[in-house]
C-alpha cells in the first residue's frame, strides 16, 4: 500500500465513520429552539425595561427644553451633585477640598502681598471680586506692613497655578452620567470563570468553581457540562472513586445521551486501570 | 389592521423570490421556524462535516446547537454568493476551535487513563471494526493544526475543490493549497507513528 493510498483510505474512513445521521437530532433541533426562545425573552425584556426610561427622558428632555425650564432644571441637576458632598471641612481637610470649596477661603485672605500675588495671577478672577470699598482696602494695604508669605499659603498658591482660568463665576457642569449598564449574565460568568480553570489545567481551582457554580445554580444551564467537567477534573487529579461517583451519574443516562457514551469509555478505562494496578 | 397590511406587503415581497431566497428572508426577520427549516434541509450536512473535523460525536453535536443558535447573528453576512450549505460549513469553521481542542483532549485524557498500547500495525483491512483505525487517525488528526484539518477535511474527505474549499474558509485558493500540502506531509508522519502503513 502506498502512502498516498493510506491518506485516501483515512480520508475514505472519516467520510464512512461520519454521515451525519443520528438519532439525538430531534433533541438538538429542540435545544436550539430553547436556547433562541430564551435569548429572545431576554432581549424583549430588556426592551421592556429600557425603552420606558429613555422615553420618559426623551420626553422630559424635550419638554424641558420647549417650555424654557431647561437651564433652571440643569441647574438645579449640576447644583445636586456639586453641592451634595460638602461636609464640614476643618483646616486639614481644606488642603484636599476641591478648588470650588477653596475659593471662599481664598476670598476671606487679608489684603496685602498675598492678594497682590492672587490679583496678578488671576486677573479676572480679582476683579469681579472688586467692589465699591476699593480705596480703603487699598489704603488699609498701603499701611499694612509688608508680610511674609506662609509655607501653607505658598503651597496652596503653588497648587491653584496650574488650574485652568475661568472668566465664568459659576462652577462646571460635571459630565453626564452614562446611561446604566445592562446587568450581566452572572450564571455565564460564573460558569465561565470556571470553564478557563478547567481549561487552562488547574484542575482543583475548576473543581471549586464548578461546585461554587453548582451552589448558586442548582438548576443552572450549564450544569451537566459542570458535573462532566467536574468529573474530568478528578481524574486529572487522580480522585479515582471520586471521578468515577460523577461518571456514573452520566452513565447511567440522568443527563439524556449526554456524554453517557464518553462516561461509559471512562469508566472501563478506569476499571481497567484499577484491575492493572492489582 | 396594521398586522394584515403588514403581511399583505410581505406576501407580495416574497411573491418573486425562489423558495431559498425566501428561507432567508425569513430568516433575515428573525422567522424561528424558518430556521427550524433551514436545521431540517441541512442538519446532516453541517454535523458530519462538525463530526469530521472534530472527531467526536458530541463535540459535534455541540457545534451543531452553537452554529444554529448563531445563525439568525450571522446570516446578515451572507450575501448569496455561495450555497447557504456551504456559508453553513463556514460558521462551523468559525465556531470550531474550541470544541476541536476540547475533543483532542478528551482523546488525549482517554488514551492516558486507559494506557492502551499502540498497535504493532494498523491497517483499514487488517483492523475488525475499522474503530482502532479511526481512533488512531483521529489522535493522528489532532497533531494538525486547525488550518491545515480544515483543508484536509474539506479538500480529501468531503472531496471539495481547493476553490471551494478556499471559499469557505474565507482563505485565498493558493493559502488553500499549501495548508492542504503541509496537512497531508504531517498526516503521514503521524498515521506512520500511529502504525499505520
Amino acid at each position: 500500500m502506498t502512502e498516498s493510498d493510506v491518506l485516501a483510505r483515512a480520508a475514505q474512513a472519516l467520510r464512512e465513520a461520519h454521515t451525519g445521521e443520528r438519532e439525538g437530532s430531534g433533541f438538538t433541533r429542540a435545544r436550539i429552539m430553547n436556547t433562541l426562545h430564551r435569548e429572545r425573552r431576554r432581549r424583549t425584556l430588556r426592551w421592556a425595561i429600557f425603552s420606558p426610561l429613555a422615553s420618559v427622558l426623551l420626553v422630559g428632555s424635550a419638554w424641558a427644553q420647549s417650555s424654557g425650564k431647561w437651564p433652571v432644571i440643569w441647574q438645579a441637576v449640576t447644583s445636586v451633585f456639586v453641592a451634595a458632598p460638602a461636609p464640614t471641612l476643618g483646616p486639614t481637610s481644606q488642603r484636599s477640598a476641591p478648588r470650588e470649596k477653596a475659593s471662599p477661603a481664598r476670598d476671606a485672605l487679608p489684603p496685602g502681598p498675598i492678594g497682590a500675588l492672587d490679583a496678578g495671577r488671576d486677573d479676572a478672577q480679582s476683579e469681579p471680586a472688586a467692589g465699591p470699598d476699593d480705596a480703603e482696602a487699598g489704603a488699609a494695604r498701603a499701611e499694612a506692613p509688608p508680610r511674609r508669605l506662609e509655607p501653607e499659603r505658598q503651597r496652596r498658591a503653588r497648587e491653584r497655578r496650574p488650574a485652568p482660568r475661568s472668566l465664568e463665576p459659576e462652577p462646571r457642569a460635571p459630565a453626564p452620567e452614562p446611561p446604566p449598564e445592562p446587568e450581566p449574565d452572572r450564571e455565564l460568568g460564573r460558569f465561565r470563570a470556571a470553564h478557563d480553570l478547567h481549561f487552562n489545567g488547574q484542575a482543583r481551582d475548576a473543581i471549586e468553581a464548578y461546585a461554587r457554580y453548582l451552589r448558586e445554580f442548582p438548576d443552572g444551564r450549564f450544569v451537566p457540562e459542570a458535573r462532566y467537567a467536574i468529573a474530568l477534573d478528578h481524574i486529572k487529579l487522580g480522585n479515582e472513586a471520586a471521578a468515577r461517583e460523577a461518571l456514573e451519574t452520566f452513565a447511567e443516562g440522568r443527563y439524556g445521551t449526554y456524554r453517557q457514551r464518553e462516561a461509559r469509555k471512562l469508566l472501563d478505562a478506569l476499571a481497567k486501570k484499577k484491575a492493572g494496578s492489582r | 389592521m396594521i398586522f394584515a397590511l403588514y403581511s399583505t406587503m410581505r406576501a407580495l415581497s416574497l411573491a418573486g423570490e425562489s423558495p431559498e431566497e425566501t428561507l432567508l428572508s425569513r430568516l433575515r426577520a428573525g422567522d424561528t421556524h424558518a430556521l427550524g427549516e433551514v436545521y431540517d434541509q441541512h442538519h446532516e450536512a453541517v454535523r458530519a462535516f462538525a463530526s469530521r473535523l472534530t472527531g467526536d460525536s458530541a463535540s459535534a453535536e455541540d457545534l451543531v446547537h452553537e452554529v444554529f443558535v448563531a445563525l439568525p447573528r450571522v446570516i446578515k453576512r451572507f450575501q448569496g454568493e455561495s450555497t447557504l450549505r456551504s456559508f453553513l460549513t463556514g460558521v462551523v469553521i468559525n465556531h470550531a476551535r474550541h470544541h476541536v481542542r476540547g475533543a483532542s483532549r478528551r482523546r488525549a485524557l482517554h488514551t492516558k487513563v486507559g494506557r492502551e498500547p499502540a498497535p504493532e500495525s494498523l491497517s483499514p483491512e487488517s483492523s475488525a471494526s475499522g474503530q482502532a483505525f479511526l481512533a488512531a487517525l483521529n489522535r493522528a488528526l489532532d497533531t494538525l493544526p486547525l488550518d491545515q484539518r480544515v483543508a484536509f477535511v474539506l479538500c480529501d474527505v468531503e472531496e471539495r475543490t481547493a476553490g471551494e474549499a478556499a471559499e469557505i474558509a474565507g482563505a485565498p485558493e493558493a493559502t488553500m493549497r499549501t495548508r492542504l500540502f503541509h496537512a497531508r506531509k504531517k498526516l503521514r508522519v503521524a498515521l506512520e507513528q500511529e502504525g499505520i502503513r
